[in-house]
C-alpha cells in the first residue's frame, strides 16, 4: 500500500517540504547543473577542438604571482593573434599543492599540454608522462627569423645549449626552461642608508658584518626590533649559507677520494678515507667554514630555526629585517610588496687579507649555468606540435627577452639583453665546484638537519658535532652505503662517464679553458662549447658501457684507475652474481 | 553474533549483494593500502625499483633505533600532558549543560561546531606566530601578565638558561622548550569534538537523577563527581582512546611548527613525522622501513586500546 508522507500540518507529497527545504533542493540541483555543465566544458576543450572550434593549449605553472600570469597570458595573446586557430589557457597551481595536483592530472590522464616541473631530473615521472624532446630541440626556432639567432638549432639558442632540460639520468631532453635561476641576498636600500650611511652593498664578508652591526645598533634604539637577516630554518641548512661557505672554504680539499673525476671527494671516497683514518672532518678550513656561519647566525632573528620561507619573506618585506637570501623568483615579489628600495647583491666572500677566514678561501663559488623554469611536454596531448610550437614561441630571442624583463628575471636565450640592475643574477661562470661532501644519506641527514641547529643556536661546539658527525659516517654511513650499493654504483658510474666525458671536450678544445680538479670548472662559455660533444661523448660511453666498463679488468674488480684508492680497499665491492653479470656482458663484445 | 546459514544466505542474498560493492571499496582502499604496508614492511624498498626481502630486519632496526625510542619518549610526555588537557572540555561540557537557558545552550553547542569547519592546519599554522618569539601572542601574553618576570626568576633560581631578561624566550627554537611548546599548545584545551562527545553523554542523564542529587543536598561540584562524572565515563574513555591514538600518530603539529627536521637536536621528532621523514622527505626514500614503523605504531595504538578496553572499566 501507497503511503504518502504527512506532515503536522497535514500536507502530503511534495506540498510537506517547507519552502527552505525546497530552496535548498533547488539550490543543490541547480549548482550541481552548472557543475557538470562546467566539467562537460573542459572536458570538450582539453586538447581538442574547443568550444569556439580553436584548439585549446593547456600551460600550468605554479608560481601564483600575478605578473606571472598577466606576463604568460600576453605571451598568450600574442601568439592567438599569430594562430586564430589555436587558444592558449594558461593555469596557474598554487606551489604546494601543484605535485599532488599534477600526480592526480597526470594518474588522471588528463595532464595540460604543457606543465612546469617541480624539479630537474626527475626521470621516474618523465618517462611515464613526458613526451622525449631531443629531436624537436635540434630544429630551428622559426619565431627567431630577422634576429641573431636566425637559423640556429633551437637548442644552441640557449645561454647553456638547453643543458637544463636534459635528464642525465634518461640521455633525453625532457625540458623546456625560460630562465636562469639564482641565489642572492636581497636588502633594504632605505634601511642601508639610514642604519649604514650607505644603500652601497657590501664588497667583502667584513663589511657585511659591519652593515649587520650597524643596522643591529640602528634598531636597539627602536620600539620596533630590527633584524640584520631574516633567516629560515630551511635556507639556513644545505641549500643556504651552509652550502656556499663550506664550498667556499673546502673546494679542492680530499681531492684522492675524487671517485668520479667530479673534482671532489665522493661519498664513496669519504667513507673510505674515514675507514682507513686518513680522512676526518677536524680540519682548519671545516672549522672556518663553520666558525663563519657562527658570525653569521649572530645576524639571524631569534626563533630562525622554526621559521618558513614565508616567515622570513613577512619581516624582510614588513621592514623588520634588513636583509633575506633568496633566489631570482623572489626580486619582483619584494618590489611588488615592499614600501622600500630593494637592493640584490651576492653572497660575500671574505677578502684572501681577511685576518680571520682569508687564508681559507679557495675561491669565488661556481655556479652551474643551467636553466632553470622548465616546462614538459605531456605524452597525452592530442597537439603536441602545437604546443611545442608555442613554447618555441615563448623561447624566441625577442619573446624570452620581453618575458624576462616584466618579471625581473635573467633570460635563458643567448643575446637577450636584460638591464644592469639584473646582472647581479648572472651566474658565476667561474670558481669553486666540488668541495668536501659532509652530508649522505638520510641518516647523516637527520644527525646534520638536528645538529647543525644545535650548533648555531650555540648549544654545540665544533667539536662536538664534528665528533658526531664523524661517528654517524663510520656506522650508519657504512650501512647506507651497503642498502644503496647497486643505486650509488650505478650512480657514481653515470657521473664519472659525465665527468671524464667533459674532461675530454677541454683536451679537444683548447677555448674551452682548464679544469683544475675541485677549484675551477673553466669559463662560461665552456660550457657552452662543448656541451653537444659532452652529451655525444656521455651518450656513447654510457650505451657501450659494458665494453668499457672500468671496474673489471683480469676478471677481477678493480677500482677506477685514476683514483688513488687501491682495489683491495675498496669499501662496497659488488656481489658475486652481480660480479659475473658484468664479466658475462663485458665477454660478449 | 549470530551465524548465518547456508539457507538463510539463499534467502537474503540480494541484501548481502548490495553490501558488495561498499565491501569492495573498503577492502580496495582502506585494507589493501593497510596489507601493502605489512608486505612492504619486509622489505628493503625505496618506493621505486629497489626492492629486496629483508624478513624482519626493519622491524629488528627499528627497535635499536634512537629515533624511535626518542619519538616514543616524546609520545608518552604528551599522552600523560593530554590526560590533563582533557579536563577543561569536560568543565565547558558541563557549563554548557546545566545552562538554564535552552536557548543559550543551542547557541554554544553551534559556538563549538564552528570551529569545527576551521582546518586543522590553519590553527596550527595561528599557533606557530603565537610561538613567534618577536611577535608572537604568547610572550606579549606573558609579559602583561608578568608571568614572564616569574619564569625569569625561576630560571634564575634553578640555572635553567632559558628564560633570560634581555631576550624573548624563542618557543620552537631552543630545545628546552619544544616540548613545553607542544603541551602549550592549543590552550585553553576545549577540543569541540571532545565537547560534543560530552555533551552527547550528559544529555542522556535523566532529570529525575538531578532532582533526586538536589533532594539529597549535592551542590554543584558534588552533583559533578558523583553524578554526571560516572555517568558520562563512556564518552571520556571514548575520548580517552582517540586522545592516545591522536597523539600517537599526529605529525602534522610538530610537521608545520618545526618543519621535518622535528626542530633544533630533533627534539619534536615524533614517530609519524619520523616515519614520514623516512618515507617521503629523504632523497633517499625508505619506504619499507617506514612501512615497518608505521606497522609498530599501528601495534601500539592497538596494544593501548586494548588495554583501554579491557581494564579501564566502566560501572554506571
Amino acid at each position: 500500500m501507497k503511503t504518502k508522507m504527512k506532515t503536522k500540518t497535514g500536507k502530503t507529497g511534495w506540498r510537506a517540504i517547507s519552502p527552505l527545504i525546497m530552496f535548498g533542493l533547488i539550490l543543490l540541483f541547480v549548482s550541481y547543473g552548472i557543475s557538470l555543465v562546467h566539467v562537460i566544458r573542459i572536458r570538450r576543450n582539453m586538447g581538442d577542438i574547443g568550444v569556439d572550434d580553436r584548439i585549446v593549449i593547456r600551460l600550468a605553472h605554479f608560481l601564483s604571482e600575478e605578473n606571472v600570469q598577466s606576463a604568460f597570458s600576453k605571451l598568450a595573446k600574442d601568439y592567438e593573434e599569430l594562430h586564430p586557430d589555436t587558444r592558449i589557457v594558461v593555469q596557474s597551481v598554487p606551489q604546494r599543492a601543484y605535485q599532488q595536483w599534477l600526480n592526480t592530472q597526470q594518474i588522471g590522464g588528463t595532464t595540460p599540454d604543457l606543465f612546469q616541473l617541480q624539479a630537474r631530473g626527475d626521470w621516474t615521472m618523465a618517462s611515464k608522462f613526458q613526451e622525449v624532446l631531443t629531436s624537436q630541440v635540434g630544429q630551428v626556432n622559426p619565431y627567431n627569423v630577422g634576429t641573431d639567432l636566425e637559423g640556429v638549432p633551437w637548442r644552441d639558442t640557449y645561454t647553456d645549449g638547453m643543458e637544463g632540460g636534459y635528464f642525465f639520468s634518461l640521455l633525453e631532453f625532457y625540458g623546456i626552461p625560460m630562465t636562469i635561476e639564482s641565489t642572492r641576498i636581497f636588502y633594504n636600500k632605505d634601511l642601508f642608508r639610514r642604519a649604514a650611511g650607505s644603500d652601497r652593498p657590501p664588497g667583502n664578508f667584513g663589511e657585511w658584518m659591519e652593515i649587520c652591526a650597524a643596522i643591529q645598533a640602528y634598531g636597539e634604539g627602536r620600539d620596533e626590533t630590527i633584524f640584520p637577516i631574516a633567516a629560515t630554518r630551511d635556507y639556513a641548512l644545505l641549500s643556504g649559507f651552509n652550502g656556499f661557505y663550506v664550498t667556499a672554504f673546502t673546494g679542492g680539499l680530499a681531492i684522492p677520494y675524487d671517485v668520479n673525476a667530479g673534482g671532489g671527494p665522493t661519498t664513496q671516497g669519504t667513507l673510505w678515507g674515514f675507514q682507513t683514518g686518513t680522512l676526518d672532518f677536524d680540519q682548519e678550513r671545516v672549522r672556518a667554514a663553520y666558525d663563519i656561519q657562527l658570525e653569521l647566525a649572530e645576524n639571524y632573528q631569534p626563533g630562525f630555526m622554526s621559521d618558513t620561507a614565508d616567515q622570513a619573506r613577512f619581516l624582510f618585506i614588513q621592514g623588520r629585517a634588513g636583509m633575506l637570501l633568496g633566489n631570482t623568483y623572489d626580486l619582483i615579489l619584494f618590489r611588488d610588496t615592499a614600501r622600500f628600495d630593494v637592493g640584490v647583491f651576492r653572497i660575500p666572500l671574505p677578502d684572501p687579507d681577511d685576518p680571520k677566514y682569508g687564508r681559507f678561501v679557495t675561491g669565488r663559488i661556481w655556479e652551474e649555468p643551467v636553466t632553470k623554469f622548465l616546462f614538459g611536454l605531456s605524452k597525452r596531448s592530442s597537439h603536441k606540435e602545437i604546443a611545442l610550437d608555442f613554447m618555441k614561441f615563448a623561447t624566441s630571442l625577442p619573446n624570452n627577452e620581453w618575458f624576462c624583463r616584466q618579471l625581473d628575471w635573467f633570460p635563458a636565450i643567448r643575446g637577450a639583453e636584460t638591464s644592469d640592475e639584473l646582472q647581479v643574477f648572472a651566474p658565476s661562470g667561474e670558481g669553486v665546484s666540488a668541495s668536501l661532501e659532509l652530508v649522505t644519506g638520510p641518516d647523516i641527514g637527520l644527525y646534520f638537519d638536528h645538529n647543525f641547529l644545535l650548533f648555531l643556536g650555540g648549544h654545540l661546539s665544533f667539536d662536538e658535532f664534528m665528533d658526531g658527525l664523524e661517528e654517524i659516517w663510520r656506522t650508519k654511513g657504512e650501512e647506507w652505503l651497503m642498502v644503496k650499493r647497486f643505486a650509488i654504483t650505478r650512480q657514481e658510474d653515470i657521473s664519472r662517464e659525465r665527468n671524464l666525458s667533459r674532461s675530454r671536450v677541454r683536451v679537444l678544445f683548447e677555448e674551452a679553458g682548464e679544469m683544475n680538479p675541485g677549484q675551477t670548472m673553466g669559463s662560461g662559455t665552456a660550457y657552452q662549447l662543448g656541451v653537444q660533444i659532452v652529451q655525444a661523448f656521455f651518450a656513447h660511453s654510457f650505451n657501450y658501457r659494458q665494453f668499457i666498463h672500468p671496474h673489471i679488468k683480469d676478471g677481477t674488480y678493480q677500482f677506477p684507475p685514476h683514483s688513488l684508492m687501491p682495489a683491495e680497499l675498496y669499501p662496497i665491492p659488488p656481489p658475486d652474481h652481480v660480479l659475473e653479470e658484468m664479466l658475462h656482458r663485458g665477454g660478449q663484445k | 553474533m549470530k551465524n548465518v546459514s547456508v539457507s538463510q544466505l539463499k534467502y537474503h542474498w540480494r541484501v548481502y549483494l548490495f553490501v558488495v560493492p561498499s565491501l569492495c571499496l573498503l577492502l580496495t582502499f582502506a585494507y589493501f593500502p593497510a596489507m601493502g604496508a605489512i608486505y612492504y614492511s619486509f622489505f628493503n624498498w625505496d618506493g621505486g625499483f629497489v626492492k629486496e626481502f629483508i624478513g624482519f630486519g626493519n622491524y629488528v632496526r627499528a627497535l635499536g633505533d634512537p629515533y624511535v625510542r626518542h619519538g616514543y619518549y616524546v609520545v608518552a610526555i604528551l599522552v600523560f600532558a593530554n590526560l590533563f588537557k582533557m579536563i577543561p572540555s569536560i568543565a565547558a561540557a558541563v557549563v554548557i549543560h546545566r545552562l538554564k537557558s535552552t536557548r543559550s545552550g543551542y547557541f554554544y553547542r553551534v559556538l563549538f561546531v564552528i570551529p569545527m569547519i576551521i582546518p586543522g592546519i590553519v590553527m596550527i599554522l595561528i599557533w606557530k606566530y603565537f610561538f613567534d618569539p618577536n611577535f608572537g601572542i604568547l610572550n606579549e601574553f606573558l609579559e602583561f601578565t608578568g608571568l614572564m618576570d616569574a619564569l625569569i626568576a625561576l630560571d634564575g633560581a634553578f640555572g635553567w638558561g632559558v628564560f633570560l631578561a634581555d631576550s624573548a624566550p624563542a618557543w620552537l627554537s631552543r630545545p628546552e622548550l619544544i616540548i613545553p611548546a607542544l603541551i602549550i599548545w592549543g590552550f585553553p584545551w576545549v577540543g569541540t569534538i571532545g565537547v560534543l562527545i560530552y555533551l552527547s553523554g550528559l544529555s542522556g542523564i535523566s532529570d529525575d537523577i538531578y532532582d533526586a542529587a538536589k533532594v539529597d543536598g549535592a551542590g554543584p561540584l558534588r552533583t559533578f563527581f558523583s553524578v554526571e562524572l560516572p555517568l558520562i565515563l563512556t564518552q571520556v574513555r571514548i575520548n580517552l582512546i582517540l586522545m592516545i591514538i591522536g597523539t600517537i600518530k599526529e605529525y602534522g603539529l610538530t610537521l608545520v611548527l618545526l618543519g621535518h627536521t622535528g626542530g633544533p637536536g630533533g627534539v619534536g621528532l615524533v614517530p609519524g613525522l619520523y616515519m614520514f621523514r623516512r618515507a617521503f622527505y629523504d632523497k633517499e626514500t625508505e619506504m619499507g622501513y617506514a612501512c615497518s614503523l608505521g606497522i609498530i605504531m599501528f601495534l601500539i595504538i592497538l596494544a593501548l586500546t586494548f588495554v583501554n578496553q579491557k581494564f579501564v572499566r566502566v560501572d554506571k
